[in-house]
């Protein structure tokens, strides 16, 4: 069990500091609607 | 029970490298049972909290969905947690840590803050958690520990 969640945590960890990425690149990751933004990020901006 | 579990405890939002490279968070004493059901389903409570209220501030669908799915994962897991604690301790009503062992979340959930800096607290809490959990896990033969 205890394993199993150190496991989850480290995956959590993992998927914020990729959110948090998107974000240092870019501000107006936040303000987007778009649905498909982690696939097409690179298309959004000037 | 206070937030003092650990013998070295730093703040890390300014730096998520050290989250990254950390190594040598260690207990300050050992925990019974009890106590780390009680300290891991305040955590995942707090962890849920802090990925609704991300969730709340942000318009950005996808990572609506990313925080909606971390904040399920976490109500998942406090459940699991919960009916654990049921079996061990049947007799027992949990008596939950007032604080989050994690001081930064505490002021990330009271306080008005960035979404940046709720990304920060929420990545200190699982890295921290994890260390706690693999701490446990190494020391633990008696809550299912690997």
């Amino acid at each position: 069990m205890m394993m199993y969640l150190a496991n989850e945590e480290r995956n959590h960890f993992d998927v914020l500091r990729s959110e948090l990425d998107f974000l240092e690149r870019s501000p107006k990751y936040l303000e987007s609607n778009f649905s498909d933004i982690a696939d097409g990020f690179t298309h959004i901006g000037p | 029970m206070g937030v003092s579990i650990f013998e070295k405890h730093t703040i890390f939002v300014a730096d998520i490298d050290s989250i990254v490279w950390r190594r040598d968070l260690k207990l300050a004493r050992d925990l019974t049972s009890l106590e780390v059901l009680e300290i891991a389903i305040r955590a995942k409570m707090d962890s849920a909290a802090l990925y609704r209220k991300m969730g709340n501030m942000v318009r950005n669908k996808n990572l609506q969905a990313r925080l909606a799915h971390l904040e399920s994962e976490e109500k998942k897991q406090r459940a699991a947690l919960e009916r654990l604690f049921e079996k061990m301790f049947p007799e027992t009503e949990p008596k939950l840590p007032r604080q989050s062992f994690t001081p930064v979340v505490t002021t990330a959930l009271n306080d008005d803050v960035s979404v940046k800096e709720l990304i920060h607290a929420a990545m200190e809490s699982e890295k921290v958690s994890e260390l706690f959990y693999r701490d446990l896990a190494r020391k633990s033969t008696d809550i299912h520990g690997s």
